[in-house]
């Protein structure tokens, strides 16, 4: 669980979601629908993202799971979080976490996206102030940094 | 119960002719086939809209079918495919058409105590293609409105057409239609404009149509007319492509 291991004994029924809310206490992670249309719970696991109110919490023994808390710092923002700030991306904030996690996965695996890459990238992300257009341009822009960083 | 340990249960195979699909095989994992196979394609059609990145990760393809709530995309493909499925309990295990395996609305012949444990359909020839259309409100994260899969076969010219599969989805509320009127009027036709055209008028002659809160039947019709024109385009020129 970003970076640190912990032991858990889990209810058969319990969901990823209220394991990672209620037990570990990172509040980031925020519950939409609850049955998987909006995606604002959005997690990664093992590289891919879920919504973690579909994922049995047993399903996570033994992976890697990357929520918001472990994607940069107040001190040092991922190219993602920095981009959404300068595009004033964020009104509600509430699918924040789960864009910025959607736009990080897509920019580790891919740091040259295209326009329609983005698109489909945070698709399963449902945001009902921005209409999309500064969220895909900040992660346009964080793709940029990223590759000048790299260059 | 949870099954996703089973990873025996998670793989795509293609021996003896025939490609076998693990019901623990994620939609994720089906993505990214070559377009230019004949089964590929089709998989590529139908991956590409399917609920969203997040949940292509989890969803799997024998959740997808044995849900039944007459929205699945993938039944539609199997069922043009001809596809089979594998079901096994402690006793033993049995193998049935999907068709038969499909018996209404959220029922499927799994006994309580059975898991569905693969789909598999004979390769289509090199001659043969699938493919698959849907419309919705939306690209991703959509019911459709109407979704249609079709697979073509020709003769050695490409030109005539010796097998038709036509299946249908999201019309009536119930689980996936074929369109054997249809089907039967392509046989021994010409792949071409004008088959394609004649097909996709006659359609409305023998669909089971509702409205719901997501399209009047009157849209639906159209609408299924329209996506089986752009389906069938699509398999001819997979067809043609080869």
């Amino acid at each position: 669980m970003n970076g640190k291991d912990h032991a858990l004994t889990v209810e058969s029924t319990e969901r990823l979601l209220d394991v990672l809310r209620d037990r570990l206490n990172l509040k980031g992670v925020k519950e939409g629908c609850g049955t998987g249309d909006c995606g604002v719970c959005t997690v990664i696991m093992n590289d891919h993202l879920v919504n973690s109110c579909l994922v049995p919490a047993v399903q996570a023994r033994n992976k890697r799971i990357v929520t918001i808390e472990g994607v940069g710092s107040r001190e040092n923002l991922h190219p993602v979080q920095k981009a959404l700030m300068k595009y004033n991306a964020a009104q509600c904030g509430f699918c924040i976490p789960a864009v910025v996690l959607a736009g990080k996965n897509l920019l580790d695996r891919n740091p040259a996206p295209s326009r329609q890459e983005i698109k489909e990238a945070i698709s399963g992300v449902l945001c009902r102030c921005t209409g999309y257009y500064k969220l895909i341009e900040a992660v346009q822009e964080a793709a940029s940094e990223i590759r000048g960083v790299k260059a | 119960m949870d099954l996703s340990g089973l990873s025996e249960l998670r793989y795509i195979k293609q021996e003896e002719g025939k490609i076998r699909i693990g019901a623990l095989t994620t939609i994720a994992d089906l993505e990214g086939q070559k377009n230019n196979s004949a089964w590929g394609g089709v998989l590529n059609d139908v991956t590409a809209k399917f609920g969203s990145p997040n949940i292509r990760t989890v969803a799997t393809v024998g959740g997808n079918i044995c849900s039944v709530a007459s929205s699945e995309d993938l039944i539609p493909v199997f069922l043009t495919l001809d596809a089979k499925v594998r079901a096994i309990r402690k006793s033993g295990a049995r193998e049935m058409a999907l068709r038969e395996f499909l018996v209404a609305k959220r029922k499927t012949a799994l006994y309580p105590d059975e898991i569905l444990a693969e789909v598999s359909f004979s390769e289509p020839g090199a001659r043969g293609a699938s493919a698959f259309q849907k419309l919705g409100m939306r690209n991703t994260l959509i019911i459709a409105f109407v979704s249609v899969a079709t697979f073509l076969e020709t003769d050695e010219t490409r030109s005539k057409i010796k097998c038709a599969r036509i299946a249908l989805n999201r019309l009536s509320g119930k689980i996936p239609q074929r369109a054997e009127g249809v089907e039967k009027g392509l046989l021994g036709q010409n792949l071409d404009e004008h088959t394609i055209t004649r097909s996709s008028e006659l359609l409305g002659n023998e669909l089971s149509l509702t409205s719901d809160t997501r399209a009047s039947a009157d849209y639906r019709c159209e609408a299924a007319k329209v996506l089986l024109r752009r389906a069938l385009v699509r398999c001819h020129d997979r067809i043609i492509g080869k």
